[in-house]
């Protein structure tokens, strides 16, 4: 801010020349600092106040002194004032993160649900309508099934009546297992707990197409199976997820398969994708080197995974990182795979027919 | 030397309510060798001693030197009959202690320039002046000295025409170049009635000075314009020298 808009005009240069001086030696009627300082906190009465401008009017020396400290002053104010953050900006960081937190929470009402969410709700779904076709094909009540296993074995017997059957008791989520009703069947009774429905599984009887999907864990590897051949009921089918296990696909989407010791999972999905999910959540993509659906796999280790998919697609990893094809012994859908190492592993397709292979694919043996 | 004004009779009530007790009382006992108080002290004033030294200084490594001097003297570093001699001692409690420190700074750093300047006849700004470019090279030296001296003498009457404050307003803008919110502060005044002060009393100098041309040594308009050109362009040292009582 200038005091007039004629800085630039000569007698503006001549003033500023003319002014130009040293400040010359303390006078006896220079002003000392406790005057100066009083004067600059206006401090002093009115008289002396005057008598010292007749003084600072003329003397060089004061009028730096003065210029100084109110340069000083003036610093000081300004550091002050940049280090208060005035009320508008206050509010302003108060409003952004209220619109923050708003914008978190619109978002997770809006948002797709989670995977897990999706299991959890398709769980119930499907030990519903697992109920219900029980209770249709057999007349049996449907048994209560905790999530707990030893509360599963205690409960009514649990008969595989599906191409696949389904377990009810992912750790992960053992709140919706417990709220749904158990899968009841009315086929002989073939296991005991829900674990070892796998077993029996492949062999029990398919009873149409009301109980398309099936879970299994077998051996500490796990499996998943995906209904689709022979008109399965899609829309049934649910997530599962293991330790060193499986899960499969809604709608055949994308299956989660973590590693046994949990150190990384990998995601496969349609069009042969696979995804390698590290510990600290980094995810990238491998080439699985196939472009058929992918629904399911097993991991017993970190470095070893099969995953099958459909018309009978094997793949199989034995350093984490690369895929490589597998001979595989049938070209019917594949829903189900367990294995135990890079050599040992059994696929079953979606007709229930499991074969078995103890040479890392070389060989396969109908079991 | 003067300093704040002793109170006398009724005066003496609104002097002890002016006085800055609690800075005084602090500075006591920092005085008194206290540790407490010399360490509230350090911790109240340090920073802010250390940043009007670099705002008096303009330079950070002289700021922080005339700074070091000051706080060392505080503390008083000359012990005489067992106890160590602060400066503190000076401090009256007329204005705020930060306020006293600055001015001190402020006379620490006025007699470094003065001495450096004993050792530099010429200042650079001068000897700038001296070498200024003259777009009147064709004009005569004395001729161009006779204007100059017209101007000059124009103006020094003019100057001693105005108040104390609109001389010091005037020395703060144009010798000291102070912000109008700085000259605001020294002259307790708002910066909208510093710039209003300063432009009204520009124009009053422009008058008179352009009078004194005019009818006192008969210039023309050419004339005067070519007064200010010459003044403005090299002989800033005659100017100076023909204001009164620069000190």
């Amino acid at each position: 801010m200038t005091p007039i808009n004629k800085n630039s005009e000569p007698l503006d240069a001549v003033l500023r020349g003319a002014m130009r001086g040293r400040p010359g030696p303390e006078t006896p009627e220079c002003a000392d600092a406790n005057a100066l300082a009083a004067y600059s906190d206006r401090s002093l009465a009115s008289a002396e106040r005057e008598r010292l401008e007749t003084h600072f009017a003329d003397c060089m020396r004061c009028q730096v002194l003065l210029a100084d400290i109110a340069r000083a002053d003036q610093q000081a104010t300004s550091a002050r004032a940049a280090d208060e953050v005035p009320w508008y900006r206050r509010w302003g960081i108060a409003i952004g993160a209220i619109a923050a937190v708003a914008a978190v929470v619109v978002f997770i009402s809006i948002r797709r649900p989670t995977n897990d969410e999706l299991q959890r709700d398709q769980l119930v779904t499907m030990a519903k309508n697992e109920t219900s076709a029980a209770v249709d094909l057999a007349g049996a009540k449907p048994a209560a099934v905790s999530s707990e296993p030893a509360a599963a074995r205690a409960a009514a017997p649990i008969v595989a009546a599906a191409p696949a059957p389904i377990v009810a008791a992912a750790p992960a989520h053992p709140s919706a297992l417990a709220a749904a009703p158990a899968p009841a069947l009315s086929a002989p009774a073939q296991a005991s707990n829900a674990f070892a429905m796998n077993e029996a599984a492949p062999r029990a009887q398919a009873m149409g197409a009301a109980v398309p999907h099936a879970m299994a864990r077998s051996a500490g590897a796990a499996m998943v199976a995906e209904g689709g051949a022979g008109g399965a009921n899609v829309g049934a089918q649910g997530f599962g997820k293991f330790a060193g296990g499986f899960i499969a696909a809604p709608g055949g989407t994308s299956a989660t398969i973590e590693a046994r010791d949990g150190s990384v999972a990998w995601i496969v999905g349609r069009n042969g994708m696979v995804q390698r999910r590290d510990a600290d959540g980094a995810i990238r993509v491998q080439p699985s080197g196939v472009t058929t659906d992918l629904t399911a796999g097993a991991a017993p280790s970190g470095s070893v995974c099969w995953v099958v998919g459909r018309s009978g697609t094997v793949i199989r990893t034995t350093d984490g990182e690369r895929w490589t094809l597998v001979t595989s012994p049938t070209t019917e859908n594949l829903a189900a795979v367990s294995a135990d190492s890079a050599d040992d592993a059994t696929i079953t397709t979606a007709g229930g027919r499991s074969f078995a292979t103890s040479d890392g694919g070389v060989s396969w043996h109908p079991q | 030397m003067h300093s704040a004004g002793i109170a006398e009779g009724a005066g003496v009530d609104s002097f002890i309510d002016a006085l800055h007790a609690g800075d005084l009382s602090l500075a006591i006992a920092c005085m008194a060798g206290e540790s407490a108080p010399w360490e509230d002290f350090i911790t109240s004033f340090r920073p802010a001693l250390y940043a009007a030294a670099r705002a008096i200084a303009g330079d950070d490594a002289r700021g922080r030197e005339i700074a070091d001097s000051l706080w060392a003297e505080m503390y008083g570093m000359e012990v005489r009959d067992g106890r160590r001699r602060s400066i503190l001692s000076y401090f009256h409690g007329r204005s705020s202690i930060m306020t006293w420190m600055r001015a001190v700074l402020a006379q620490r750093h006025i007699d470094y320039v003065r001495a450096q300047a004993r050792l530099q006849p010429l200042d650079e700004q001068f000897e700038q002046a001296a070498e200024g470019i003259d777009d009147h090279a064709d004009a005569s030296d004395s001729e161009r000295a006779r204007y100059v001296a017209m101007l000059g003498k124009a103006l020094d009457a003019a100057l001693k025409s105005l108040s104390s404050r609109d001389r010091m307003r005037m020395a703060y803008y144009y010798r000291h170049e102070l912000s109008l919110k700085e000259i605001g502060r020294v002259m307790d005044e708002h910066e909208s009635t510093v710039s209003r002060r300063l432009a009204r009393t520009r124009d009053y100098l422009k008058g008179e000075i352009e009078r004194a041309l005019r009818e006192g040594d008969k210039l023309s308009g050419e004339q005067i314009r070519l007064c200010y050109d010459f003044a403005a362009g090299d002989l800033q040292i005659d100017l100076t020298r023909a204001l009164p009582d620069v000190k």
